[in-house]
Parts: C-alpha cells; sequence; structure tokens
C-alpha cells in the first residue's frame, strides 16, 4: 500500500473530507476536525492495522495542535493525524478507550498542555514536579518561566570575587 | 483480603526512581499502578531554548546507556525534515556506533535479568563481557559514553579505519561467549522453571498496548524499525530479525541473545563494507517545517518529533522513548501472576553456580591457577546437567541452533 492508495481508501472509509499535505514518499499529515477523531482511530488502528506510536501536543497562535503518529510497519511509511483544541475550550475525545496504549501521553498532553482528553479512565498528572500548580502548564507560551523560578527560589545563587588589588611595596 | 504493597520510589533493588502499587490478594497480583515523573528533567521544553547543534548534546543525555540512540534520532527528524540524504560513509560509522551500543546494552540487561532472578552467575559473566565492548567504544571514538560524535548531516568526526582491526579482534573474543551463554540459557533447568510462562503477554494486548521492540517482537510482532523504515546502512546488510512467540520474561531474554549475535553479524559486514570519502554534509539554513526521526534502539523503537519555525531555535521537540510505551503493558503482563515473579526480585533457588569472579583467582597455595575459565566452565555443565537429570527435565534442544552454529 503506498501513501496515495492509503489516502484513496481512508476518504474511502470515514466518508469525510481532509486535508492532505504530502511530507515525501514516508511521512504523511491530515488534518480532520476534532468530531472524527475517534473515527479515524478506529479506522486507523482496527480496519487497517496501524500501530499508534505516539502523540505531541503544540501551543500556536490559534490553539492546541495534538499531532498523533501512527506507524504503518509493513508499509513503511508513518500517519499523523493533526487536530486542533480551541484555546475557550481545550478539550479532546480520549482514544484511550480504543487504543490503550494512549493511556499515557494523554495524560502527558493534559499534565503539560492543559489538554483535557473527555472519557479518559484515569486523568491524573504524570510527570510534571508538585510544585508546579495544578492549573501552570509549563509548555504553554504564557509560561513564564523566569517568575516561575524566581517564586519558588530556584535561580541559582552566584557569588561573584571582588578583584584582588595589588598591593604596593 | 486485600492488600497493597507499594515498592519504591526508591528501592535497592531499582536502578532509577519508580514507583509500583500492587494490589495484590494472597499472594497474587490483581492489579498495579505504574507511577513515573520522579526523575523528569523537562528536556523537551529545555531543547526549546537551544540552537540546533545545542540540542544533539542535549538529547545525548536523556539516557545514561541510549546516548548514540536518542542522538541518531534526532538527527533523523532533522534530516526527514530537510528531505536530505547523508553522506555513505557517515551511514556507515552511525550504523557502527549504533550496533556497538546495542550489543552492550543488551548484555546489561541480561545481567541485571539474572541479578534480579538471583542468579549472579550470569550477571557477573555477561557484565564481564560487556567491558570489552565499552573499552571499544572509547578506542573509536574517545569516551566510552556520550561520545558526541553525531550531527545533523553526518557525524561530526570521522573514524580511524586503522581501529578497526581492533573491533574485529574483540567481537571475535566475544562471540564464543556470547554463544555459550545462548546456549547455557536453553539447557538451564533452573531458568527455564524460573522465567517460562512468567509475565506472558500475548500477541493481542501487545497490539493493544502498542509495545515495541524486543517486547514485541518476543510476543509473535514481526516489527523492527531498521527493517521497516530504514535509515542509515542497514538496507545495504544482511541480517535477520528474531521473532518468538510465547510471550514470556523466556522469550524475551533469548530475543535479546540472539539479537547480540546479530549485531555481531552486523559490526562484522559493516567494516567490510565501509567507504571511503565525505562524512559530513553542510547545512546551512533549517527553513519552517516538521520531520519524524525513528530509531530501532536497543530496548524498541524510539521517535522523535521536531517542528521548526525557520530561526536557529525548534520550535518543538517531542521524544518518545521506547520505554514510555512498552510500561504500561504492565497492566496486561502482571494481573494474575505471583508477587515474586512479578517483580522479578525475590531471590530463586540458585543451586549450581558461584560467585564467578571469585573462583577464578583461587590458588593452590602459592602454586598455579586451581581452576581455569574453561574447567568452571565444565563443572557447570556437569552440574546443570546432573540437577536437570534429577529433575526429570531433558536438556531442550536449542529452538534456534541456526543462529547459534
Amino acid at each position: 500500500m503506498t501513501i496515495d492508495e492509503f489516502v484513496g481508501q481512508l476518504k474511502e472509509k470515514s466518508n469525510t473530507e481532509f486535508d492532505v499535505q504530502m511530507h515525501s514518499h514516508k511521512r504523511v499529515y491530515i488534518r480532520i476536525s476534532r468530531e472524527n477523531l475517534i473515527t479515524f482511530a478506529r479506522i486507523l488502528f482496527e480496519d487497517m492495522g496501524a500501530k499508534f506510536s505516539t502523540a505531541t501536543g503544540i501551543h500556536i497562535r490559534e490553539g492546541f495542535e495534538v499531532l498523533y503518529h501512527f506507524t504503518f510497519d509493513r508499509d513503511k511509511f508513518i500517519c499523523t493525524l493533526r487536530i486542533m483544541a480551541p484555546h475557550d475550550n481545550p478539550t479532546l475525545d480520549s482514544m484511550a478507550s480504543v487504543i490503550p496504549g494512549a493511556l499515557w501521553i494523554e495524560r502527558e498532553i493534559y499534565d503539560i498542555l492543559g489538554v483535557r482528553f473527555t472519557g479518559h479512565p484515569n486523568l491524573k498528572r504524570l510527570v510534571k514536579a508538585e510544585l508546579i500548580g495544578e492549573n501552570e502548564f509549563p509548555f504553554r507560551k504564557d509560561f513564564d518561566i523566569k517568575k516561575f523560578k524566581e517564586k519558588h527560589g530556584l535561580i541559582p545563587k552566584v557569588n561573584y570575587f571582588s578583584p584582588v588589588k595589588e598591593i604596593k611595596k | 483480603m486485600r492488600s497493597i504493597i507499594p515498592i519504591g520510589p526508591f528501592h535497592p533493588l531499582q536502578d532509577e526512581p519508580e514507583n509500583f502499587v500492587l494490589t495484590v490478594e494472597g499472594e497474587t497480583v490483581i492489579d498495579i499502578d505504574v507511577n513515573i515523573g520522579y526523575i523528569h528533567k523537562g528536556i523537551e521544553l529545555l531543547a526549546q531554548q537551544k540552537t540546533y547543534d545545542q540540542v544533539v548534546f542535549l538529547v545525548e543525555r536523556i539516557c545514561g546507556i541510549c546516548s548514540i540512540t536518542h542522538t541518531i534520532c534526532f538527527c533523523n527528524a532533522v534530516e526527514d525534515l530537510l528531505n536530505i540524504d547523508i553522506p555513505e560513509r557517515a551511514k556507515y560509522i552511525r550504523t557502527i556506533l549504533g550496533e556497538i551500543e546495542r550489543i552492550h546494552s543488551h548484555l546489561l540487561w541480561m545481567g541485571l535479568a539474572g541479578h534480579f532472578i538471583g542468579y549472579n552467575t550470569v550477571f557477573m559473566w555477561t557484565w564481564k563481557y560487556r567491558e570489552p565492548i565499552l573499552d571499544m567504544m572509547e578506542i573509536l571514538t574517545g569516551n566510552r559514553q556520550s561520545c558526541g560524535m553525531l550531527k545533523p548531516g553526518g557525524v561530526r568526526r570521522d573514524l580511524d579505519d586503522q581501529k578497526f582491526a581492533a573491533l574485529l579482534k574483540t567481537l571475535d573474543e566475544i562471540e564464543p561467549k556470547i554463544k555459550m551463554i545462548a546456549g547455557a540459557v536453553q539447557d538451564d533447568p533452573v531458568l527455564k522453571a524460573r522465567l517460562r510462562g512468567v509475565g506472558v503477554l500475548t500477541k493481542k494486548d501487545a497490539v493493544n498496548y502498542c509495545v515495541v521492540g524486543p517486547t514485541a517482537r518476543a510476543s509473535g510482532i514481526n516489527i523492527d524499525v531498521r527493517r521497516d523504515d530504514p535509515y542509515a546502512a542497514y538496507p545495504y546488510l544482511d541480517w535477520d530479525v528474531i521473532v518468538l512467540n510465547n510471550g514470556d520474561v523466556y522469550d524475551k531474554f533469548l530475543v535479546r541473545v540472539f539479537e547480540t549475535l546479530e549485531s555481531i553479524k552486523i559490526l562484522r559486514q559493516a567494516v567490510k563494507q565501509i567507504p571511503k570519502g565525505d562524512y559530513l554534509r553542510k547545512i546551512s539554513e533549517i527553513p519552517p517545517g516538521e520531520g519524524i526521526g525513528r530509531y530501532e534502539a536497543p530496548r524498541g523503537e524510539d521517535i522523535h518529533y521536531v517542528r521548526s519555525n525557520g530561526t536557529n531555535y525548534p520550535e518543538r521537540v517531542k521524544v518518545r522513548a521506547p520505554s514510555y510505551i512498552n510500561v504500561p503493558s504492565f497492566h496486561a503482563s502482571c494481573i494474575g501472576q505471583q508477587v515474586a515473579d512479578v517483580t522479578i526480585t525475590l531471590a530463586a533457588v540458585d543451586p549450581c553456580y558461584s560467585c564467578t569472579e571469585r573462583m577464578i583467582s583461587a590458588r593452590d597455595r602459592g602454586r598455579s591457577l586451581k581452576w581455569s575459565q574453561n574447567d568452571l566452565l565444565d563443572i557447570s555443565r556437569k552440574k546443570t546437567l546432573t540437577i536437570a537429570s534429577e529433575l526429570g527435565v531433558e536438556p531442550d534442544l536449542p529452538r534456534l541452533r541456526k543462529y547459534l552454529f
């Protein structure tokens, strides 16, 4: 199955229109709306036999972009689903009921970026340190690292030695 | 009656802090929860504040023993972003370094596995054989770990062709010893009793939890990034992907042993075929875009995602190490097991071997060495056979003899 055949099959099975961005003969990026996420996850994982590798959350101007990377090991390419969660309502459907392998990565994206996944069985913090508050998300662009360090006294203390004066005899 | 056993975050038997919460009924585990985040270093956020050349050194320090893994994976991602090919010599150098790392990493795991089931002979021997491999890394690159050899577009420094002779010699010395371990593992009734049928991960669970690497290959899933998404010089080389079907700890052990032998095969071919010429392609500008890099780490598929905004600093670097996706599969493989099997910590009976290192230096009142290494091997083999006959277990014919001889 080449990428072109794959895109054709996906259009047929999902019955929806989507943007396709072909990066090379090994990578393809597909932009879908967030209502269709579970449908696409089912088609890719259950029907087409893809392996879910990981997801990436990025804060951009328009909102929170979450990329789901699906690898097709037999056909030697990666399909990435691109989904946007807007600023005013950062929620997405959880894939964990379809793909148990997505349990941790959804917790991580919730933890560092603040995107909520509805339907996740155990949506709690995963990696963030305890001194970072529940509503502070370090991967958001408005997170001020300098201010955070000052607040918690994490800026290293540097002692400067004054230069030694020359002693005249 | 249910009780909860917390293991970690700090425990003498763990190498790194992580917390397992086992819910047990009697001796049987009915639920497991894994908590991580005790050594979260914030490397992804830090990478956004560094230039591409600096990020290479940063990702090299993600893991103590996988320094080559993450660096090649990041370089793959940047090269995928730029859609370029790298010089042939650089490809071979990457292959050589990666395979040396795979050998020492697998030997390290075998030793630790032996240690956790209370079989310290395996621990001592494999770690002894691991040393010359690390020394080879030092001879070739100047450092045993974190050698700083890689760069997007190729490798930072060239390797000296004169030094490959030493590498081949070490491989010749190591190979019979690894084969000896492979044979011993397959013949040993104690290891079999302790490892076979323990912690089974079925193929269905392996697919659902999306596990990668030796964990997946021991459960019968035929994946290997070196073959499925070829990078470096692997398309030019001849080697096999080891796949076994039982999914228990024993098969995971065997997959790793045989992969070590395959790595030796790859290294020999790579050293023979390596071409002369340029080793670095100059990259002057990184345009806006995104790239995904994959790499078959010793523990499985490593994947990096890089997004560039056209400046010198990456917009986002995402790292997914193989253990991140393998660890949640504990939910499938541990439930229903005994506590001792789950932690693989409580010592198994260790009836036949004694501590090898101590025995080798035993002297007979100032005369020559009492037992040489070969004598010790003979003694242990005889003892294995005796125990096997006493237990009524036939020494198993190696299922994968073709890889051994």
